[in-house]
């Protein structure tokens, strides 16, 4: 079977292609140079450089699991986008901190993280 | 006071008004939380259902909703924007398309609050903040203090 770059399987960090966690990298600086100060989550994530990150797939998902820990707020939308999953309870929503240990725990059992 | 250059970048008026930076950075709440007084809460009515937002109220990104969400707080819509002492005010921001994208809170000192995003709250005049990023004024609520 072939994969497409942004399709490969990657489960942990340091199993993310290169060329993958770079242009995540330099994605995500670009991405939160020009939403910074944005109150709306909505209008940040609708942003083009984010949907494009989104479009990375599966293959980025241990890097945002990592950024969480820096960023909590960042990824919540794009990995719900991507996994189509939602691990956060109702008595969580909009407990941010609280939201990204729900997905850094999903992130464990899932075998993302260790 | 503290000035913040990366502030004065992303909204240019505040180089030209008083503000002062308040607080440190934070991605746990946001500014209508702010406004509301929650600092515990990013509040959003995303379609996804995904963040806080007031139950009963519609989840739409619309004037019409945050006004409602503020209601439900005891705030009424109202056209002064100027300090009452017997009341607190709220200023919703709105963009071109009349969608809010902002809310700050009336000070003691006439000045008001915000929480900018993911990044540090301020006091500031009402005008500091609009602009390409926060648009205008779209409305003012009030509430009689307690």
């Amino acid at each position: 079977m072939t994969y497409k770059l942004f399709e490969i399987p990657s489960k942990k960090v340091n199993q993310v292609p290169e060329e993958i966690q770079e242009r995540f990298t330099k994605l995500s600086k670009q991405w939160t140079q020009d939403v910074e100060g944005m109150s709306s989550t909505l209008e940040m994530t609708k942003h083009p450089v984010y949907q494009e990150i989104v479009s990375m797939g599966k293959a980025v998902i241990p890097l945002m699991l990592k950024d969480l820990s820096q960023n909590p707020l960042y990824w919540l939308t794009a990995l719900r986008q991507i996994t189509q999953e939602n691990p956060v309870p109702l008595e969580h929503k909009g407990k941010i901190k609280q939201m990204a240990e729900d997905w850094l725990n999903w992130g464990k059992q899932q075998g993302y993280l260790a | 006071m503290t000035k913040a250059i990366h502030l004065e970048i992303r909204y240019p008026n505040l180089a030209i008004t008083d503000y002062n930076v308040t607080s440190p950075r934070s991605q746990e709440y946001n500014c209508f939380a702010w406004a509301a007084g929650d600092q515990a809460r990013w509040w959003q009515p995303t379609p996804e259902d995904q963040f806080y937002w007031v139950e009963g109220v519609p989840m739409q990104e619309t004037l019409s909703a945050y006004i409602q969400a503020y209601q439900t707080l005891g705030y009424e819509p109202c056209e002064d924007r100027t300090i009452e002492s017997e009341y607190e005010k709220i200023a919703l921001y709105i963009n071109d398309e009349g969608i809010p994208v902002h809310a700050s809170r009336q000070l003691r000192s006439g000045m008001w609050t915000s929480k900018l995003g993911a990044l540090e709250d301020i006091e500031h005049q009402l005008e500091g903040l609009t602009g390409d990023r926060y648009g205008k004024i779209g409305q003012i609520l009030k509430k009689l203090k307690s």
